[in-house]
């Protein structure tokens, strides 16, 4: 499920959440593991083991709302995602450069 | 016994009319006769509205009647897409590739998706590339996920999915009987301050809007408009006393004279032309 040598975490989606990838409360099973494991280890590997998730709430949940606690630069050293399909991952970029730009507009106000 | 004569064509275009009946239908303390006479044409929306509409009177212990429509093609496709299935007895139903039939959900249904998502890649196999199949996918993976967090309607949903051939056009309809979008935003101090529908339907639409904890969500409508947008559709939110339609080139807001308890939302995509293949962006973070 979730395997780590001190320096690396590697958690896997398969494990974590068999086929259950598409609610949010999917996807908060993922988030939980990375906050617990950010500050003990200096990379998380999630693995989404070629799964098509398709999910904006999953993907959200899981990673995505990682930009409102971490900087562009914590989150891309900190994160390293494995065997995600070329369009999840699309899906996603989407969802982090929308949470920054949520985060932005928070600070200006 | 009140009987309500359903208009001739229950689309979203009529909203108005169809919710006006649906609601005297409800409000009505006896039996009540649906008359589909007069009905030339059922589209998802009007059948999503119906079904919710029916719920509700069975739910209120109301006896219920039927009066089939005269024209043939539609009493054949009320037959298809699953209405006799949920609400009348008898009825063969046979799936045919043009539409996804009427469906009772209480919970996201992947099944349901990739049945809507085949339905399209079968119908416009020249138009819709792998791209297409998974961005519709998302999309209606999320509408199913917004309905479910946020409505609260005790006897889930309605979907239903209709290809049409001719004008290249996907509509997707989804109702619940919830306690609608003002009511579900105003549950938190933040947004206490809307006090229309409209301006209730015009923030959900913002990423990052959410009745969540500590704002996390708030995705999804937004996700859908920009989609609509970007295949020059439709996306139309009811709930309330509120119609807004998010045009590709235009908002449009309407106050209905009738209230919906609940919210629907009817999506309508032209498959005329295939997505772009995206390009990776200066701002991507993988």
């Amino acid at each position: 499920m979730t395997s780590s040598d001190g320096i690396k975490t590697q958690l896997k989606i398969k494990d974590l959440c068999g086929r259950s990838t598409v609610t949010r409360q999917d996807g908060k099973k993922v988030y939980r593991v990375i906050i617990k494991h950010w500050d003990k280890v200096d990379r998380i590997e999630v693995d989404f083991g070629n799964l098509t998730i398709a999910s904006v709430s999953f993907l959200d949940e899981a990673v995505g709302q990682l930009a409102l606690r971490y900087t562009r630069n914590e989150f891309a050293s900190k994160i390293k995602l494995c065997r995600i399909t070329h369009r999840d991952k699309r899906l996603l970029n989407d969802i982090i450069t929308s949470r920054y730009r949520q985060r932005r507009k928070k600070n200006r106000i | 016994m009140k009987i309500v004569r359903l208009p001739k064509l229950m689309t979203v275009g009529w909203s108005k009319t169809l919710l006006e009946k649906c609601e005297n239908a409800v409000q009505h303390n006896g039996p009540v006769a649906f008359d589909f006479a007069n009905v030339e044409w059922a589209a998802p929306f009007g059948l999503t509205v119906i079904s919710i509409t029916l719920e509700r009177c069975f739910s209120q212990k109301q006896d219920v009647f039927y009066q089939p429509p005269k024209n043939a093609s539609l009493r054949k496709y009320l037959e298809r897409i699953g209405f006799h299935y949920y609400f009348l007895k008898g009825g063969a139903i046979k799936h045919q590739s043009t539409s996804v039939e009427l469906r009772r959900l209480r919970a996201v249904d992947p099944l349901c998706i990739d049945a809507i998502v085949n339905l399209m890649a079968e119908t416009a196999p020249t138009h819709f590339s792998d791209d297409d199949k998974f961005d519709m996918k998302a999309q209606l993976i999320e509408m199913m996920t917004n309905a479910f967090d946020h409505s609260a309607s005790e006897i889930g949903c309605y979907v239903c999915a209709q290809w049409y051939p001719q004008t290249q056009n996907l509509r997707v309809s989804f109702a619940d009987c919830g306690i609608g979008i003002l009511t579900s935003l105003r549950t938190k101090k933040r947004f206490s301050y809307l006090r229309t529908d409209i301006d209730a339907i015009r923030e959900s639409v913002k990423p990052g809007v959410t009745t969540r904890k500590a704002r996390l969500g708030g995705f999804g409508l937004d996700y859908l408009k920009t989609y609509a947008k970007g295949s020059q559709g439709t996306l139309a939110i009811l709930s309330g006393q509120a119609k807004v339609n998010f045009r590709w080139n235009k908002i449009e807001n309407r106050v209905e004279d009738i209230r919906f308890p609940g919210t629907i939302i009817d999506l309508c995509i032209p498959m005329t032309k295939s997505a772009k293949p995206t390009r990776r962006k200066e701002s991507d973070l993988f």
